[in-house]
């Protein structure tokens, strides 16, 4: 395997690595100390302050594919926002059971949304979709058989 | 109205993924991860401010430093980390393999929690490990 295509499949097991251990500590966190969109206002600025000292201010480019890249990162940390607030918004309404084959069915989508809007930068294999269907499936097993 | 908010809620982050993606043809990871951050404190604050803002202003010291540390962990190095990897194989393989996450989870409440593995965690687990494999092995 590509040196580089490994360290990307390395990244993203780490990512899920990170998140894996926030969603016991943020879990713990809304039970015990906030509310969640505190709870997610203090962690956001947070990560805000670390990536300012970190230097991804500093990389600024006021070209025009350096405006568009800013826009569609913009864009993209909104929506995502928006996937977190409402996730506890649907969380406050129905239990787990019902939000999270919805909620964690979203790698799929992305495969949807990639073959409609993003063909020409990535190919969609009958492999990738079979990987991902077990994936989420795995995922949703595992969240809703787990004690919340 | 808990089904509209789990779609919406999947819907963003979908399209969040895509919009990320596509930044990544014009800018580098650690200034998209920094602007991306940056743009979702700015809409959850301002959710925040409307919907709870009693709850904002009377965060005890040790919530922030709790919630702080979340942040760290998860918005400054899992989405650079996450970010980063979509430069490398993509989005629809590092979504994938990012919604791993729940497997992730089970292993430290094993661990931590003393939880047991059940058939069905079990399975999950299994799920799992052949999608990563049906992925990884594509190259």
């Amino acid at each position: 395997m590509d040196s580089r295509v490994l360290r990307g499949y390395g990244f993203s097991l780490t990512t899920a690595l990170c998140w894996g251990i926030t969603a016991v500590l943020a879990k713990w966190g809304v039970t015990h100390l906030a509310p969640p969109l505190a709870g997610a206002t203090i962690a956001l600025l947070s990560g805000t302050i670390l990536l300012t000292l970190a230097g991804g201010w500093k990389q600024s480019d006021n070209s025009l594919k350096g405006k568009k890249g800013t826009v569609f990162f913009a864009m993209g940390g909104m929506t995502a926002a928006a996937g977190v607030i409402g996730q506890y918004y649907a969380l406050s309404f129905s239990p787990v059971t019902i939000v999270s084959p919805f909620v964690n069915s979203s790698p799929l989508l992305v495969l949807i949304l990639v073959r409609l809007f993003l063909g020409r930068l990535e190919r969609i294999t009958p492999r990738l979709v079979a990987g991902a269907l077990l994936i989420v499936a795995g995922g949703i097993l595992i969240v809703l058989t787990k004690p919340s | 109205m808990g089904i509209t908010f789990a779609i919406l809620s999947a819907v963003g982050y979908a399209a969040g993924a895509l919009f990320m993606r596509l930044g990544l043809e014009y800018t580098k990871p650690l200034r998209g991860t920094f602007i991306s951050v940056l743009a979702s404190f700015g809409t959850v604050f301002l959710a925040a401010l409307i919907l709870q803002p009693e709850a904002l202003f009377s965060l005890s010291l040790i919530a922030v430093l709790w919630f702080a540390v979340i942040g760290s962990i998860n918005y400054a190095l899992g989405r650079f980390l996450s970010i980063t990897s979509t430069n490398y194989i993509g989005i629809a393989r590092a979504s994938s393999v990012r919604s791993t996450s729940p497997l992730f989870t089970l292993v430290l409440a094993l661990i931590f929690l003393g939880e047991r593995l059940t058939l069905p965690l079990f399975v999950g687990t299994l799920l799992i490990a052949f999608g990563l494999y049906l992925l990884m092995s594509e190259g």
